[in-house]
């Protein structure tokens, strides 16, 4: 059973900084484009709970996306630019959504990086621990898509939920 | 006092001490009034829809209607009777969710989206906004003065840019 | 997010002479030993020093604790706020951010407004 919470966390993370610094919004369920070539970048964190976070934004969409967070021309940008605005996203995605899961402790996240090119199945994510907890939402954006998984090693719960018991 | 009238999908530029630039029923649509206090140069723009990718031929008979269009044309003639682009006050009215109470369309939230993205690349940031909720409103830009007079649910009252210090809470991006 | 910090500070009205940059807080420390800055703006999770440490050492300076340091990070939970604070920050800026909030933040730690 999916975690409802933590979905709508990730949600309302990816809306907020996809509107406050890309000016732009999400759109439903995107199109099927899994062919479509990928930027993906990874990041872990320390923290209660530990975990990961993974967004994989189609090329069209990264390139679309970074020209709106760099206000340049998309036919100006080198692929060097877009791949730290694609990390610099799920930078703020992350902390977004575990501000959200927990405001009182802190936690320590790792600098995100770009994945090679490859099948999302192929790149293998790790997954720490056997009772892990993972949360996925994707998004139409510009002329792609964008989907983010967000993964910790046991169950989280957003600090309004856990305030409520 | 020579009252202008900024209609729906329109745009004037003041440059005389006594003008006064009005528009009135902003809705969805988005009223951007921008003036240089240097050069007592303003400009007010009406616009209605975020993008003339979806009508081409209508964004070149009428670069108004659309941000994308609208926006860097108010801002080169607002800057060819003297405005600085660097000194320009810039406030954004309007984007109201007007006969959508469903919000399927959002044009107003597109409205808004698409002209901070567009303020953006031209490397313009706003001082002030009044945006989102369901009421009509009407704006008024003196040139002279700068002074900006807003009238909403039958309320008149002057939009004075945030302090400082309030800028974090006064920023929220409308609904 | 240097790229987009930086287009902020430009557009902002600011009299921008320089604008210095560091990958990390200790390449930032050693940048402050040779060049004197109005304002310093930098994240908490930055590699070699990172931003809490990176305050802790500008605090004990005794030329550098006077420059107003902004924090700007993707962390938003309130014992890092609370912390970052009274290590000295003059100011937090929580991503994702409105330009205009990080505008606000510097006319407040510069105290000059920016038009």
């Amino acid at each position: 059973m999916p975690d409802i919470s933590l979905h709508t966390a990730l949600q309302e993370s990816e809306d907020e900084v996809l509107e406050k610094m890309f000016f732009i919004r999400s759109f439903g369920e995107p199109q099927d484009s899994a062919r479509e070539p990928e930027f993906v970048a990874h990041l872990t964190f320390e923290g209660d709970p530990p975990g990961w976070l993974a967004l994989c934004v189609t090329a069209p969409a990264a390139r679309s996306v970074s020209a709106d967070f760099l206000g340049e021309e998309k036919v100006d940008l080198s692929e060097q630019q877009i791949g730290e605005v694609v990390c610099e996203l799920a930078n703020m995605i992350c902390g977004s959504v575990l501000s959200r899961v927990e405001n009182n402790s802190g936690f320590r996240r790792a600098t995100p990086r770009l994945l090679p090119p490859g099948q999302p199945s192929e790149r293998g994510f790790p997954v720490r621990g056997g009772s892990s907890s993972a949360a996925t939402h994707s998004a139409g954006v510009g002329n792609g898509r964008l989907m983010v998984i967000f993964n910790t090693e046991t169950p989280a719960w957003s600090a309004a939920e856990k305030h409520a018991f | 006092m020579d009252q202008i009238v900024v209609g729906m999908a329109d745009c004037h530029i003041g440059d005389l001490p006594g003008q006064v630039l009005a528009t009135y029923a902003l809705g969805s649509c988005i009223a951007l009034a921008v003036h240089d206090p240097k050069a007592a140069v303003g400009g007010l723009l009406h616009f209605m829809l975020p993008d003339s990718g979806i009508d081409p031929a209508r964004g070149r008979e009428n670069p108004y209607m659309f941000v994308d269009t609208g926006i860097p044309l108010l801002l080169e003639r607002v800057c060819g009777r003297g405005a600085s682009c660097r000194r320009l006050i810039v406030h954004a009215v309007g984007g109201a969710q007007m006969m959508d109470p469903e919000c399927a369309f959002e044009i107003g939230k597109r409205n808004y989206l698409a002209m901070r993205r567009i303020l953006w690349k031209a490397g313009v940031l706003l001082h002030g906004e009044v945006v989102g909720g369901v009421n009509s409103r009407t704006l008024r830009l003196e040139i002279g003065s700068g002074k900006l007079w807003l009238q909403e649910g039958g309320v008149r009252r002057e939009l004075v840019p945030p302090s400082p210090r309030n800028g974090g809470n006064s920023w929220r991006i409308g609904s | 997010m240097r790229a987009f910090v930086r287009r902020v500070i430009q557009i902002s009205g600011f009299e921008l002479s320089t604008c210095l940059e560091a990958a990390n807080g200790q390449e930032a420390l050693d940048l402050l030993q040779r060049e004197w800055v109005d304002a310093i703006l930098t994240d908490i999770n930055v590699p070699e020093v990172d931003g809490e440490e990176f305050l802790h050492r500008l605090a004990l300076h005794e030329l550098l604790d006077s420059v107003p340091v902004i924090v700007i990070s993707a962390d938003a939970t309130q014992n890092r706020i609370s912390r970052v604070l009274s290590l000295g920050a003059r100011g937090y800026v929580t991503k994702p951010f409105l330009p205009e909030v990080l505008r606000a933040e510097l006319e407040a730690a510069l105290g000059v407004p920016c038009a």
